[in-house]
């Protein structure tokens, strides 16, 4: 009988947990994004050459045919849903980041702007790249081709776990 | 009351509280004394008015230990009865807990989605194209391919 009702006890307090407790906040959150600027060149180098700061991007940036990385900068982005989020990579590139929603598998939507100066003065940024993604966590997002005196900006981005 | 000397022993013989050998002479007595005989018939009589009304049984001390045994006894029994009813529900509710457990472990627990996935992908630079691919580590790529004489 005691045990009956202690299992009662128990199940209701298992149960009835999670009804009564608050919604998890994670949807209010901001969205956190990593970016590393890098700036990809040729020096006729018999090896390839990365900066310090970049160990940890060597895998990601094997695919590219320059034998020296630079990072040229870092930073996290912080932003709401809705809410864009820009960093000037140079005097000529401007990353704009946009979270548009996060999704029950832990994705978030994404819409990412690369913008780049033309050479006219005064005249209007162009949108070199701009995408809507779903962009896992963890995962790393590279955006490339972009020119960089003799080589290419190479910017790449994770969207914090 | 009967006003032979046997009465008394026609009482007791009634009540069978006479010993074999005795209760042969008052059986004897009676059946040639009209007063024993009418006081025999007078507590027939009786004994039948006493059975036919309500009877309250009362508990002598030599069977009060039978009746407490008896109560414990039925108490016991509906004892089980409801033990075996609560096992049976907690039983029951154990098994559509685990059941319902696992369905919402199994159908509501959103599956993490490891790929990323280009919605839309798109450049404003003239004479630029963009491309996207996906390598082995599963990270992926936003190429932009400007014109190799782009005025940039």
């Amino acid at each position: 009988m005691k045990v009956a009702a202690l299992f009662w006890l128990g199940a209701i307090a298992v149960f009835g947990a999670p009804v009564t407790s608050p919604p998890p906040a994670q949807s209010q959150d901001a969205v956190r994004v990593d970016v590393v600027a890098v700036h990809a060149f040729s020096e006729n180098r018999g090896a390839r050459v990365f900066d310090k700061d970049l160990q940890e991007l060597k895998e990601a940036l094997s695919d590219l045919d320059y034998d020296t990385f630079r990072r040229l900068s870092a930073t996290t982005l912080r932003a709401g849903l809705n809410e864009e989020a820009t960093y000037q990579i140079n005097s000529r590139y401007k990353l704009c980041v946009k979270p548009l929603s996060r999704e029950p598998s832990g994705q978030v939507r994404l819409n990412v702007r690369v913008e780049m100066k033309t050479g006219a003065a005064g005249a209007k940024p162009v949108n070199a790249i701009t995408t809507t993604l779903l962009i896992s966590p963890d995962k790393k997002l590279k955006l490339r081709g972009l020119k960089l005196d003799n080589g290419e900006l190479v910017v790449v981005l994770m969207l914090r776990g | 009351m009967s006003g032979c000397k046997w009465s008394q022993r026609v009482d007791r013989w009634f009540d069978s509280e006479t010993s074999s050998e005795s209760s042969a002479e008052v059986s004897a007595h009676v059946s040639g004394c009209s007063s024993c005989a009418a006081r025999l018939s007078e507590l027939r009589r009786l004994r039948a008015a006493a059975t036919s009304a309500v009877r309250h049984e009362a508990i002598g001390d030599g069977q009060f230990p039978a009746f407490m045994a008896g109560v414990r006894e039925g108490l016991e029994i509906r004892q089980r009865g409801w033990g075996r009813f609560w096992a049976l529900a907690s039983l029951t509710a154990a098994a559509l807990i685990a059941a319902i457990s696992t369905f919402v472990i199994i159908s509501d627990e959103p599956k993490k989605v490891d790929a990323t996935v280009v919605e839309s992908c798109t450049t404003d630079l003239e004479g630029a194209t963009v491309r996207t691919y996906e390598d082995a580590e599963g990270d992926t790529t936003i190429a932009v391919t400007m014109s190799k004489d782009d005025i940039w």
